[in-house]
């Protein structure tokens, strides 16, 4: 068989499996766990199903991302198992493509060392490969983002460069918009509003010229929080707008709020207290309606902040009362329990700074659950 | 739930017509650029089609596409190759010392592959991560999302399940 006949043939094969992939994922997907605990079908030990899973473990990722991982789990065990009928170089993509969606439900589910072995996983698959290097700087693309993640910043910004070249000679836009997007991301958490600003700007154009709309909102709203961490309020509202309308287009309720709520976060840094007062209350209440009580607690706390600022001790008291509540009811981390606790006990006394690093520390805590509670300084 | 599906926007003759077009350019460039031989060469720009076919949806570009990976596969070919020593041309060709009982061994290895794929998905992943990427225990817990102990446990679990399969034994 010539190589081209061999092309066209693995193309027909390949339709045909996505095809009966396409009708089978959906029944996995309803409940992935249990198909880990049983023995493989034969019939989905294909290149298409592998592929399909991958994509729904991508789909599930938001949604949970505990399911993503069984799904993920499954595509890892069936690509490793793939017949030797298909050529090597397809069977070592599609493996290094399943062990970076189990990597990416890691992630997403803040478990980075667990993230980072699985992407080993994924680079050994693939290392020898010379034809493969734009999986190769996807793979880094990935490991950027969980480094970036860990506060390995000057790390993820190398393989980020790396990455952009490979994605830009491939022109491949969507994915340098991407790159762009987390290069913009880690020089936020490290200060570096203007860089962080300059690539963000980068993004929009492309993923508008891409009609990536998803892209263009994470964009904007990146480029309005390091607007107002710049200290420039009006681009700041003005980016955190566009990406409110756009999250509204795509009908996401839950970033909408967390857009509403960087607003509020902006006016608050800009001293505009009694706009961020009402705009904090708002989002609180979206938040708590939503189911995401540990978003809700956060907003309340950046609401205490605004209200101590404006000496509305009882109401600042009385709130940080209720997110106690709140968080002791929804079982959320202790030491988040403890940090809040504080600020009930020291609302008739605390400032707005003290609120303000609290608030600070409960962000950290997100990815550190281990960070210790140190009571701030009443005395500065 | 979206799932990838190419065959809807790419035929099978789409995509050879692809190949037919570009292949003659791919391997012109490995050997007018990188000085790699014909058959290398033609090796190569095969297997960035092959590459492309997982991809080709998700790809604007298809012409720069397949220009910069025969690029990047030429450049990543030819390290490669500086790094090889040629064998000596009156040098001796011995066997690899792996395959001197190969005759012996190929039905216990074709009864372990067996007795493996018989095993679930959660097995396999875990006998793989001990048994064949050489992991820990605490590091098969951190993969798996799930507690040393637990991880113990069902790599023990597993490998008693493949040596009953192993030996012929049924499900368990």
């Amino acid at each position: 068989m010539s190589r081209l006949e061999e092309f066209a043939r693995l193309a027909r094969q390949l339709e045909a499996e996505r095809r009966d992939a396409a009708k089978a994922v959906p029944l996995i997907v309803t409940d992935p766990e249990r198909f880990l605990d049983e023995p493989l079908r034969r019939e989905w030990l294909t290149l298409g199903m592998v592929e399909a899973l991958c994509s729904a473990a991508r789909t599930e990722l938001v949604r949970s991302p505990e399911r993503s991982l069984h799904i993920a789990q499954l595509a890892t065990t069936i690509a490793e198992a793939l017949v030797e009928s298909y050529p090597r170089l397809i069977r070592v993509q599609v493996q290094a493509q399943a062990w970076k969606a189990m990597s990416n439900a890691h992630r997403l589910a803040s478990r980075h060392p667990a993230a980072l072995l699985a992407l080993d996983v994924a680079d050994r698959r693939i290392a020898d490969e010379p034809a493969l290097a734009h999986d190769r700087a996807t793979l880094a693309l990935a490991r950027a983002i969980t480094l970036r993640e860990m506060d390995r910043t000057a790390e993820a910004l190398l393989l980020l460069e790396g990455s952009r070249e490979v994605f830009r000679n491939h022109r491949d836009l969507r994915q340098v918009a991407q790159c762009d997007l987390v290069i913009g991301m880690t020089h936020h958490r490290t200060g570096r509003f203007a860089e962080a600003r300059q690539a963000f700007m980068r993004v929009i154009p492309v993923a508008r010229a891409e009609d990536d709309l998803h892209t263009m909102a994470a964009a904007y709203n990146n480029l309005g929080r390091a607007a107002a961490d710049a200290g420039d309020l009006n681009a700041s509202v003005d980016a955190l707008q566009q990406a409110r309308s756009i999250f509204r287009e795509l009908e996401m309720p839950t970033e909408i709020a967390r857009t509403n709520w960087s607003i509020g976060v902006a006016q608050l840094s800009a001293a505009r207290f009694d706009s961020a007062i009402g705009m904090l209350s708002e989002v609180r209440a979206e938040l708590l309606k939503l189911g995401m009580p540990e978003e809700a607690g956060l907003a309340g706390v950046d609401l205490i902040e605004a209200l101590l600022a404006t000496n509305a001790r009882a109401a600042a008291r009385d709130l940080a009362v209720t997110i106690v509540e709140e968080f002791r009811n929804a079982r959320l981390n202790e030491r988040a329990l403890q940090a809040l606790s504080y600020l009930r006990e020291t609302a008739d006394v605390a400032t707005a700074e003290t609120a303000h690093q609290i608030g600070t520390y409960l962000r950290r805590l997100t990815n550190e659950p281990a960070l210790l509670f140190v009571a701030p300084d009443r005395n500065r | 739930m979206s799932v990838h599906l190419s065959a809807e926007t790419r035929s099978d003759g789409e995509l050879a017509a692809t190949y037919e077009a570009h292949f003659d350019l791919l391997v012109g460039i490995a050997v007018s650029r990188f000085g790699i031989d014909r058959a290398d060469a033609e090796t190569l720009a095969h297997e960035v089609f092959l590459a492309f076919l997982t991809c080709v949806d998700r790809i604007n570009d298809q012409r720069a596409w397949l220009v910069s990976a025969i690029f990047n596969a030429s450049k990543n070919y030819v390290r490669r190759a500086q790094r090889t020593e040629p064998l000596p041309e009156d040098g001796r060709d011995p066997a690899d010392p792996r395959y001197a009982r190969a005759g012996q061994q190929w039905p216990d290895v074709l009864a372990a592959r067996e007795a493996f794929a018989r095993l679930t998905p959660r097995c396999q992943l875990a006998l793989r991560l001990r048994h064949l990427e050489g992991y820990t225990i605490p590091e098969i817990a951190t993969i798996l999302g799930t507690t040393s102990k637990y991880a113990a446990k069902l790599v023990g679990r597993c490998l008693d399940q493949a040596q009953r399969r192993y030996g012929g034994g049924g499900a368990s």
